[in-house]
């Protein structure tokens, strides 16, 4: 039986959800809120969009969803799309983030 | 007939396809039904060039026919488009702005039919030119240009990242328009020509409550406004700027003018519909197309395998000569319409024709991948 996997297994899996509009990965663009492991391989991820109201929300859910489910001890996987807090550019990883004329994000 | 075949036959049918897109996005939702979606498409296809066919032929009987197929149409659609409404859990002022656009075509259709029964069996003795009037107004600006500023408020924010969200003050635009509109068909009705100076007012002010939550999210945006969302951002303006000349009694619809109402007519919708609609359809379309491809071929994939962004499926190197040829397009144009000068008009024309060009080196990308079997788009 394999292992309950770490919160670095399960983010270094969410590096590979490309948000499509930002070309950016969901880590990296600030978008996970919280991962909640549970003992039995269960694991809760709540996910932030750039946006209310975004269209991806479903898309980008179903994806974490899919590469979760395929870390080594996962059981079974509950995104939630949370719209609290508010996303915020100064949730990205400030070393992903390109500044432009000191605000504005290229992608 | 041009003014119908552009309106009807080119903005509208995109209007409706969009807002069979946008407003279950903007509810969160699906569409209420989709088969009531084919229904009214085919009744559109149907209708509008019966319609066009009876204005080529001054028939006005199978104009009848056609404009009928084409209400039971837009009754289906915004019946469906209500009812996708109802599921919304969060109204905010582009939805509410998007739902009255769709209500004034609904009115307007209604008035255009009673203007084309009136014309075999009298139902009513106001002045068909003041009827015509009421009739352009509410196309152009109660649905069209609503539909315009509805979507920009949604979709600007959204592509653009923008920490802003339009609130209180297109709130109030909306009202303001709307009051407008009512001031409009009131003149038209009844001749309060006192109500001229109230209604400018009221649609003019309103228009710029809705451009100062625009420019808000366009100064908060966090992506690079690009020459695309720019060539939307001038169909704004210049919808903005022909709307509150025509209606303080410009040079087109003024009382003392030697052209005729139709001359008229057909400068202001020449105007609206290469101006502020195909603008704003290019520009937002360089964005919104690739999106809808994306979504269409790859969402399915997502998680699975690496995949191209929205951003690959299309040339930002197209955006530029975009904006200037459909923009200085435009300005000849008008200065040619305005003045008399045709040659004005066809370079304007011509432009314009190499700006749709540009739009579809813009978008090459995006309908390669719409229609590839196997897709393999690199990354750049």
């Amino acid at each position: 039986m394999n292992a309950r996997p770490d919160q670095e297994t399960v983010l270094q899996q969410l590096k590979q959800l490309i948000d499509p509009e930002v070309g950016i990965n969901v880590v990296d663009l600030g978008l996970v809120e919280k991962i909640n492991i549970q003992e039995g391989g269960h694991v809760d991820l709540i996910m932030l969009v750039t946006t209310p109201g975004c269209p991806l929300q479903d898309i980008l859910s179903n994806g974490a969803k899919r590469l979760l489910e395929d870390i080594p001890g996962v059981t079974s996987v509950e995104v939630t799309i949370a719209h609290t807090p508010r996303w915020t550019a100064e949730r990205m990883n400030p070393e992903i983030m390109k500044m432009r004329g000191g605000e504005e994000l290229e992608s | 007939m041009t003014a119908h075949l552009l309106i009807l036959g080119w903005v509208s049918s995109l209007v409706f396809g969009a807002g069979y897109m946008i407003l279950p996005v903007m509810a969160s939702t699906r569409l209420w039904s989709l088969r009531l979606a084919w229904v009214h498409l085919a009744l559109h296809a149907l209708g509008v060039p019966w319609m066009v066919t009876g204005f080529l032929w001054m028939d006005f009987a199978e104009v009848g026919h056609g404009g009928s197929a084409i209400f039971v149409g837009i009754i289906l659609a915004v019946i469906n488009l209500m009812k996708t409404a109802s599921r919304f859990n969060r109204w905010d002022p582009a939805a509410i702005t998007f739902l009255f656009a769709f209500f004034w075509l609904l009115a307007n259709s209604a008035l255009a039919i009673l203007m084309l029964v009136n014309k075999f069996i009298p139902v009513t003795e106001l002045d068909p030119q003041h009827l015509i009037g009421i009739h352009a107004h509410l196309g152009l600006i109660g649905f069209l240009w609503m539909v315009l500023l509805g979507a920009s408020l949604k979709l600007l924010p959204m592509f653009l990242i923008s920490e802003r969200e339009p609130g209180a003050l297109s709130w109030l635009g909306c009202v303001l328009m709307n009051i407008g509109l009512v001031l409009i068909i009131m003149i038209g009705l009844y001749s309060y020509d006192e109500y001229r100076v109230a209604a400018i007012w009221l649609l003019a002010i309103g228009t710029l409550f809705y451009f100062i939550d625009i420019a808000r999210t366009l100064f908060s945006a966090r992506r690079k406004i690009d020459w695309g969302i720019l060539t939307n951002v001038f169909g704004l303006l210049s919808g903005g700027v022909l709307f509150v000349w025509v209606l303080a009694g410009s040079p087109i619809c003024a009382e003392e003018t030697v052209l005729g109402i139709r001359e008229q007519m057909g400068i202001y919708f020449t105007l609206a519909i290469f101006g502020p609609f195909t603008l704003s359809i290019f520009g937002m379309g360089t964005r919104i197309i690739p999106f809808l491809i994306w979504q269409l071929r790859y969402a399915p994939r997502v998680g699975r395998e690496k995949l191209p962004t929205v951003q690959d499926l299309s040339r930002k190197s197209g955006l530029l000569p975009l904006w200037i040829s459909l923009c200085l397009g435009w300005l000849y144009l008008a200065a040619g319409q305005l003045t008399g000068q045709i040659i004005g008009a066809q370079i304007g024309i011509m432009l314009m024709l190499i700006g749709t060009g540009w739009f579809f080196y813009t978008l090459r990308p995006a309908l390669r991948a719409m229609l590839a079997d196997d897709i393999q788009i690199a990354n750049p």
